[in-house]
């Protein structure tokens, strides 16, 4: 490929990168004299002729996108059988790397980068542009900090018709809406979900949901509460949390409305009035108010609160006034005419109906708060007929006895006439909410006047502080909240333990901290110290002091004990003169031809002390019968100590001792 | 035992990327397989027709075979499927072309009237019997897991983009685990195995009703597919429409 010429203008340079769809080149074009990207694709189009046709459409409706944060797309053509995309070449890294080498980000460090990547989502959007797979994968940053998303529209085009092995999209999956992992309509706010979760690495230099399969974590996208990245890192304010709660909501309805709300919303994040907002929390669902029919105000309420903090920027609580509005308008006339309209055949039957028929008129009796089997025996005693009877529940009028007649007590009613009895079924029951999951303190506040009483047994979890993990009665339940006592089990978050100073531990002792703490011990590697003697620990990771979780690990390095020295040969050479007798020294010009014959042998022993001789046996014996040089070799060990002695018959002629250090 | 093979390429494909056969020895042993390929370039049709050969190779060596047990013959199905697996991915990660290629399998051993199979990916084998047909294996597919979990309905898989994403392929990663099932083949009942050309386009009923009806097997099996193709024909179909012979009692 490099060296080819691709549409015969793009001279392919250098090959930058790629991923399992395409690989990306750099190249000259030749006519405008520029460096550009040129994006080649993978996939052979040749038995997929439809496949192609929507490539291509929707690389060319990508062409039209004009933005600083957009990678341009210059030119989409095809040559031969490569079909290729030209696009602006951007000289840096992708988001990806970005945040592996430098991740996690300050807020104040990520904005700049949502801002700019918000930007272009919105304007896209506001093209009729869907990106549908915004990852930090397909966003490039120039040398300047400058963030460019690319593949805007046509990263998804190739990967619905075919065949394809899930694990193979692993790295689209993590950043996957829950609309799009349900195969549901993709909309403008996918990319919002999207950025949202990008948002999150950004800030934590970790993805929210992490599985082993990529089913698995589209699961999790569709199932899990985003996590908190306060959790993580506490610092980081709840009005940028918010953010990220917000633009990943589960609930589409529940999400920025457009790119635009998001930008408003993160132009205003990190200001001062917003330090102490609260945490974002999702509006009720309609089954969540069927369960609780007591307290249907309350969620209205926070309705409220929630359309007034964010008033500058939704327009949708608006809308839905409107809309509500008209209806009520409508239903209100209707129900005046009937109402009329009833009120004057009533006034006409009760004024002729007696005297036409010529019946009399009896008083409905107060049967209320009665059995029902006395009830209808004074009703009947009165002459009235009992036509129906109809359970209710109650919170006044205990179970069995009536709550009501109709007609009322109290009317006129002639004799014979059917009186529809209601009768108690006792309070109410409704079938318990499941809370798990919930955050205690809003779920208690909310249900506090409707059961008898809400308490919290607080544990150690994974799961953040706060968090409702199990509840009593189970979800499900039918009870009568007044008379239920509500116990929640509410994670305190993980339970943290303080790393003690482990310097000086043996491996047993370390393995009784590693029980008592229920930290995760692991010997790193060990290492020679001077000063920690063998088998003890020298230094760990985390430092003593630092909190983390129960499980995480703490490393341990291990001494060996003190590093041995080289062992150390001290070389030296000795002469050992023979020791000539008197006669022949007198004698010498004769005795020299002579002496050889004449030269008495004499003993030498040699004892060495090092780390292989000692000196209670001589180490050398020999005779000499003249001088003679011999070489001594003492080998010493760090500290040790050594020394030679040379005997000629029985008499000491030489002795040296020597330190480790005077060896060379 | 009767059997009819049949792949077709479809409406809208160029390319056929199913493979299916049945392989018979004069032992009387019968192995039917179906495979869809699936990875760009060649590599889908790579994986299917290396992935058939390579068990009708495996079972040739049959041919001698004295197996006491049932477990031995599940056994001898179950490790050619994995020695067949790795040989794919070995040779997918040799040739950059073929990267990312895989195949869904149903094997089917066939002993008198025992069956053993193996099963992996969003082909299918069914079980028809006089009234009722029954999905003897449950697909590896991403829309089956998110059925499973509650997230969406069996009208909503049927047309989510991304009904194609299969969990587990033969070829695609170092180890596979196959689902792993037998059978007793009743009276005069049906075993079909069919890609998923098949079963998106053609209801269950529709296809026991056309098992079930008055026609030679072969017929049978082309009557399947060209219903398939009436219906849109966007995938290969592929089918094994395999009858036991009537008096062999399953009990």
């Amino acid at each position: 490929m490099i060296g080819k010429r691709i549409g015969d203008r793009y001279e392919v340079l250098n090959y930058i990168g790629g991923g399992g769809m395409s690989r990306v080149y750099l190249a000259h074009d030749i006519i405008l004299g520029r460096d550009v990207a040129i994006k080649v694709l993978n996939y052979d189009f040749s038995n997929e002729e439809e496949l192609k046709r929507r490539f291509m459409r929707e690389a060319l409706s990508a062409t039209s996108l004009t933005h600083p944060n957009i990678v341009d797309i210059f030119d989409v053509g095809e040559d031969g059988n490569i079909h290729y995309l030209v696009m602006e070449y951007i000289d840096g890294q992708t988001l990806k790397e970005f945040i592996v080498s430098n991740g996690p980000l300050s807020p104040e460090e990520a904005l700049p980068i949502m801002q700019q990547l918000v930007s272009a989502i919105s304007n896209a959007h506001y093209n009729g542009i869907i990106h549908r797979d915004i990852k930090p994968q397909n966003i490039l940053m120039d040398r300047e900090g400058n963030v460019k998303i690319t593949d805007f529209g046509i990263a998804m085009a190739l990967s619905a018709t075919m065949h394809t092995k899930t694990n193979s999209v692993l790295g689209t999956v993590h950043y996957l809406s829950p609309e799009q992992a349900r195969g549901g309509m993709i909309t403008k706010k996918s990319d919002i979900y999207s950025v949202g979760i990008v948002f999150y690495e950004l800030l934590t230099g970790e993805l929210p949901f992490s599985g082993e399969s990529a089913v698995s974590i589209a699961l999790k996208h569709l199932q899990e509460k985003t996590p908190s990245v306060r959790a993580l890192f506490p610092s980081i304010p709840q009005s940028v949390e918010n953010v990220i709660l917000k633009a990943t909501a589960k609930d589409t309805s529940a999400r920025y409305v457009s790119a635009d709300e998001m930008q408003d919303d993160l132009s205003t994040v990190l200001s001062p009035e917003r330090a102490n907002e609260e945490r974002f929390t999702l509006p009720f669902d309609d089954e969540a108010t069927r369960a609780i029919p007591a307290i249907l105000t309350e969620p209205s309420i926070q309705n409220v609160e929630e359309t007034i903090k964010h008033e500058t920027v939704s327009s949708e609580p608006v809308q839905e006034k409107k809309q509500a509005e008209p209806k009520k308008k409508r239903k209100k006339w209707p129900f005046i005419v009937s109402s009329l309209v009833l009120l004057a055949l009533l006034g006409v039957l009760i004024a002729f109906l007696p005297s036409l028929l010529g019946l009399k008129k009896i008083e409905v009796p107060d049967v209320s708060n009665l059995e029902e089997v006395e009830a209808i025996a004074i009703l009947e005693e009165e002459g009235f007929e009992i036509d129906e009877r109809i359970e209710e529940s109650s919170d006044e009028i205990d179970i069995g006895k009536v709550i009501k007649t109709s007609p009322e007590a109290g009317k006129q009613r002639p004799s014979g006439t059917e009186i529809t009895l209601y009768v108690s079924s006792g309070k109410e029951l409704i079938s318990i909410e499941n809370y798990i999951g919930e955050d205690f303190k809003q779920t208690a506040s909310i249900l506090a006047n409707d059961y008898q009483s809400i308490e919290a047994e607080e544990v150690y979890s994974d799961k953040p502080a706060g968090t409702i993990i199990e509840q009593d009665p189970t979800p499900g339940t039918e009870i009568v909240p007044s008379e239920t006592d509500l116990v929640f089990t509410v994670s305190q978050g993980i339970e943290r333990v303080t790393v003690k100073n482990l310097v000086g531990y043996s491996e047993s002792e370390l393995q009784d901290y590693e029980k008592e703490s229920g930290l995760a011990v692991t010997i790193e590697r060990s290492e020679h110290s001077n000063s920690v003697s063998e088998g003890q620990v020298i230094s760990q990771k985390p430092e003593s002091g630092t909190k983390i979780a129960k499980g995480q690990k703490v490393s341990v390095v291990i001494s060996k004990g003190k590093e041995k020295q080289p062992i150390k040969h001290i070389i030296q050479t000795v002469t050992i003169p023979y020791e000539v007798e008197e006669s022949v020294e007198t004698d010498e010009d004769e005795g020299v031809k002579e002496q050889p014959q004449e030269q008495e042998p004499q003993t030498v022993r040699i004892y060495i002390q090092d780390r292989n001789h000692s000196m209670t046996d001589p180490s050398e014996e020999f005779t000499i019968t003249e001088d003679q040089e011999v070489t001594i070799t003492i080998e010493l060990e760090e500290g040790g100590r050594g020394a030679y002695r040379i005997m000629r018959d029985n008499v000491q002629i030489e002795e040296k001792t020597f330190d480790y250090d005077d060896a060379e | 035992m009767q059997y009819a093979v049949l792949s077709d390429i479809g409406k809208k494909r160029t390319l056929n990327e199913d493979r299916a056969a049945v392989f018979t020895l004069p032992n009387g042993l019968i192995l039917a397989v179906i495979a869809d390929g699936m990875g760009g370039h060649q590599g889908g049709d790579f994986a299917s027709s290396t992935a058939l050969r390579m068990m009708g190779e495996e079972f040739e060596k049959l041919k001698d075979a004295s197996f006491q047990s049932h477990e031995d013959w599940a056994e001898w199905l179950k490790e050619t499927v994995l020695f067949v697996n790795r040989a794919l991915y070995n040779y997918a990660n040799e040739n950059k072309k073929l990267e990312g290629m895989g195949t869904t399998l149903e094997a089917i051993l066939i002993k008198e009237q025992f069956c053993y199979g193996t099963h992996i990916g969003d082909s299918r084998v069914y079980q028809i019997n006089k009234e009722e047909i029954k999905q003897i294996t449950t697909d590896h597919s991403y829309v089956k897991v998110l059925i499973d979990s509650g997230e969406i309905t069996e009208q909503e898989a049927e047309v989510h983009p991304q009904r194609n994403w299969i969990i587990k392929a033969l070829g695609s990663e170092r180890f596979v685990e196959p689902d792993c099932y037998s059978l007793l083949l009743g009276d005069a009942s049906y075993l079909l195995l069919c890609s998923d050309g098949l079963s998106n386009k053609v209801s269950d009923s529709l296809i026991r009703d056309i098992v079930l009806s008055e026609r030679l097997l072969n017929e049978k099996a082309t009557a399947l597919v060209e219903k398939a193709n009436q219906l849109g024909g966007e995938d290969n179909i592929s089918v094994i429409l395999l009858q036991a012979p009537a008096g062999v009692n399953a009990t």
